[in-house]
């Protein structure tokens, strides 16, 4: 099921996953759930909270020189 | 995805200077990509005081390391595999979580639908969402997890994602689809409230 939501599925093979859900109500319920799923995902906020942006670049420029190795 | 990907004639400029040793120009570079950065790490599972730390890590490593960026992948894609193997590094170090934590996530998710439900629509909902999202993301092993996050939420393509993670693309794939039938599970509620309403 992800590969026919990524369009990975070759012509054969999704057609035979469109046959059974559309016969599966079981199956179908799963599709939709992941696709709606996705699209949710792609729509999602970043998680909070969110980067300090120039916290981050003033740490990361004073230590440029430090010593490597951990 | 929060801060726009630098123009790429731009971005190259930025890191041949980085390169011959330009600190100013490496902070242009680390101001375009650490909101991306520190959100990923975040979305690998790090609280907000390990994802900033970790973020200075990955660009402290991508600066003793520029030498060795050849560009036939993308920059932020190259960043996306410093902060995946720093991320995986500091989960290794973490005791596993306890059981009553775990119960705690459980119990949040099943209340679920009432607490949606109760909201004035679409924004009540997109919190909730986040919210749901972030404590069913912990109870992703953490392979599935990165799997989902590389590819769903921060948008790579399959090939970046697998490359990202260090893995074939056939073996990449079955994570990821691993990891969303158990994201599926766990958001089952939020899911079937939101096709009901």
């Amino acid at each position: 099921m992800s590969a026919y939501l990524d369009f990975d599925l070759r012509t054969q093979a999704r057609a035979r996953l469109e046959r059974h859900t559309a016969e599966c109500a079981e199956c179908r319920g799963v599709l939709g759930d992941l696709r709606q799923m996705l699209v949710l995902l792609q729509g999602a906020p970043a998680a909070k909270p969110v980067a300090d942006v120039p916290a981050i670049v003033g740490a990361v420029l004073r230590r440029l020189h430090e010593p490597t190795g951990r | 995805m929060s801060q726009p990907a630098a123009d790429p004639a731009e971005e190259r400029a930025l890191i041949a200077r980085a390169r011959a040793g330009d600190e100013s120009a490496f902070g242009q570079l680390v101001t375009a990509h650490s909101a991306r950065v520190f959100g990923a790490l975040r979305r690998f599972g790090l609280d907000p005081q390990e994802a900033d730390e970790v973020a200075q890590e990955v660009f402290l490593r991508a600066w003793r390391s520029l030498a060795r960026f050849e560009e036939r992948s993308r920059f932020s894609t190259w960043l996306y595999r410093i902060a995946f193997n720093e991320a995986q590094r500091r989960l290794g170090r973490r005791p596993r979580a306890t059981a009553s934590s775990r119960a705690g996530d459980e119990d949040a998710i099943a209340a679920l639908p009432d607490a949606a439900g109760a909201g004035p629509q679409s924004r009540t909902l997109d919190r909730e969402f986040e919210q749901m999202l972030e404590r069913a993301l912990g109870e992703l092993p953490t392979d599935l997890r990165a799997a989902v996050v590389l590819r769903d939420l921060e948008g790579l393509s399959t090939a970046e994602a697998a490359a990202v993670a260090g893995v074939r693309q056939s073996a990449f794939k079955s994570r990821l689809h691993r990891g969303r039938m158990q994201l599926r599970a766990l958001l089952e509620p939020y899911l079937r409230l939101e096709q009901a309403s």
